[in-house]
């Protein structure tokens, strides 16, 4: 589990004990947003704080040279001046990662696609929209 | 039908795809308790460790509740 856990909610860190999962300290506030889960050993990032983190855990990570252009929805929906963040904007699902948004936008150099494409996952993305990030999706 | 949470401001082109791959869609509405950005963004509702969710009891009540698999 990886979190800031100075700000986690007591009831989640009390499961997190129960379960004995291994916790991974960050000082990122926003950990999901933050980190694109590929498998469990792998990651995408663009914080180069957390890639480091990550890395003393055996995890393998991609971190991103710079920022990506990832949007978010204001209360207008238009575009906010706020930037997305690379977790939020793909999602695991079964054997594929859904990028919402086009991946070349933020992935001039495939590097993103590479990484994806080594661990044998499929890329599903959507040609000509702009990347934006919705907080992920949650599987049932 | 497998579920699926997502924010309910996501476009039609990608929830078109989520429902061919046979999901159902269930959104997540905006909060006023958040700012705008982040105002309906499933990861700030809801937390999923292995089998178990978390989520603040109004997204229980309006959301979590309503879907089958999660009613208790």
């Amino acid at each position: 589990m990886i979190h800031n856990f100075q700000y986690t909610e007591p009831q989640i860190l009390e499961w997190i004990e129960k379960e004995n999962l291994q916790k991974i300290p960050i000082s990122q506030g926003y950990a999901n947003c933050s980190i694109a889960v590929i498998n469990e050993n792998s990651a995408i990032v663009a914080d180069a704080k957390i890639a480091e983190t990550l890395r003393k855990y055996k995890i393998d990570v991609l971190c991103l040279d710079d920022l990506p252009d990832i949007k978010l929805w204001n209360n207008q929906n238009e575009y906010s001046k706020m930037r997305g963040f690379i977790g939020g904007a793909m999602a695991r699902i079964e054997d594929k990662i859904m990028v919402f948004g086009d991946l070349r936008k933020i992935d001039k150099q495939g590097k993103i696609r590479d990484f994806i494409q080594n661990y044998g996952l499929e890329l599903v993305d959507f040609e000509g929209l702009d990347v934006v990030d919705y907080g992920g999706i949650v599987v049932i | 039908m497998k579920t699926i949470l997502i924010d309910g401001r996501m476009r039609e082109r990608e929830k078109e795809m989520l429902q061919k791959m046979e999901y159902h869609l269930v959104e997540i509405p905006k909060s006023t308790q958040t700012y705008a950005e982040i105002s309906s963004h499933v990861d700030i509702f809801v937390c999923k460790i292995n089998n178990t969710f978390f989520s603040p009891k109004s997204i229980f009540d309006t959301v979590l509740g309503q879907i089958e698999l999660l009613k208790r």
